[in-house]
């Protein structure tokens, strides 16, 4: 992993020059990546929960729910790169890691993404997600190629 | 409530819960397996969720886990953590035909729930006697995957409303220190005032 970041749990990061990302051991989380295929920037959010409007109080982190986190990157990296076309989007993850789990997040998070994604008008171009095991994503920042490594060892590339 | 208002008193009071519950939890092993039993001081502290990830270590690593919820009057998760092989030993203290290096069977994972069920109930009846207050759990959930994985959700669930989380760590060693395993509890801010406040600390 040389030359790679880490994007933690509720954590986002906007690649550059070359930097790769990568995220260990997903598991009900998504991990979101937007970019446009010919620049060398990309964006990455670490999204834990669907939606900020069960919450009662003033939402600090925005990077934990799919409906700040995705606005928020997107506010960054027009920031960063001050011109924006029209962005692209992989993402991996939301896992249902715990058997006869009635709660599963993991499902509402794939949910909750894809709504905000067409909300936004961001073409998905690939995605994994769903299924009981963990994950690896490794993210290329030059060729958009995201590879995705399972905790039964299956690889995917997306 | 936000944990940076909390004054060293009410830490200390929140760590006394955790060594009282974790105490607890180490006798009824030890008179479940009835053999030479211990703990490490349990480690209470506050972190921010994104923090938690860290203290695990590498978050690939595959490990087998068993999920709580605490219901009643104050609400958390309890999770217990112990790697593969060390599970296995645990499992054919028990279960003596166990194959140690076949995975999981069903027997098996029902037999470590069973355990993971003493340690946790015995920790909250602890908690439960201290404080007055009505607590359970529910049954456990299993997991046996990359470490990161398993913990997300639930973090995830209780990082929701606050960025912080009250951490209790207990390492438990079994069998002359050759079997770890590994407790948290996790419980969000606005519980840890209900804890409080039914030891007069709040």
């Amino acid at each position: 992993m040389e030359n790679s970041t880490h994007v933690g749990i509720g954590q986002a990061k906007i690649a550059l020059n070359s930097t790769n990302l990568h995220t260990l051991g997903i598991g009900s989380c998504i991990v979101v990546y937007l970019f446009e295929m010919q620049e060398k920037y990309v964006g990455c959010t670490h999204i834990m929960l669907p939606t900020s409007k069960v919450v009662s109080k003033e939402v600090i982190n925005k990077n934990k729910f799919a409906d700040t986190a995705i606005p928020h990157l997107i506010k960054a990296m027009v920031l960063k790169t001050m011109s924006i076309g029209k962005l692209q989007c992989k993402f991996t993850g939301g896992a249902s890691m715990f058997s006869g789990d009635t709660e599963n997040i993991g499902e509402q998070n794939v949910r909750a993404v894809k709504t905000v994604l067409n909300e936004l008008d961001i073409q998905v171009i690939g995605y994994d997600v769903g299924g009981n095991k963990g994950r690896s994503a490794f993210f290329n920042t030059f060729s958009k190629e995201l590879k995705i490594v399972k905790s039964d060892e299956e690889v995917i590339i997306i | 409530m936000s944990f940076k208002d909390l004054t060293p008193e009410q830490l200390d009071a929140i760590q006394e819960m955790g060594n009282i519950g974790a105490g607890n939890a180490v006798t009824a092993m030890a008179q479940f397996f009835n053999m030479p039993t211990s703990m490490e001081v349990p480690v209470v502290s506050i972190k921010d969720f994104t923090e938690v990830g860290n203290m695990v270590g590498d978050l690939t690593q595959k490990i087998v886990s068993l999920k709580f919820s605490i219901l009643g009057e104050i609400n958390g998760y309890i999770i217990f953590l112990i790697n593969a092989q060390h599970g296995k030993q645990m499992v054919k203290i028990l279960l003596p035909d166990t194959d140690k290096d076949a995975p999981f069977t069903e027997m098996e994972v029902s037999c470590l729930m069973e355990i993971g069920n003493i340690l946790s109930s015995s920790f909250v009846i602890a908690l439960s006697n201290l404080t007055g207050k009505f607590l359970a759990i529910s049954i456990p959930k299993y997991s046996h995957d990359m470490m990161g994985a398993v913990l997300d959700q639930t973090v995830a669930v209780i990082a929701q409303e606050s960025d912080e989380i009250l951490v209790f760590e207990a390492n438990f060693l079994i069998e002359n220190e050759r079997i770890r395993t590994h407790l948290f509890l996790m419980i969000p801010p606005d519980e840890v005032q209900a804890l409080l406040s039914s030891v007069g600390m709040a």
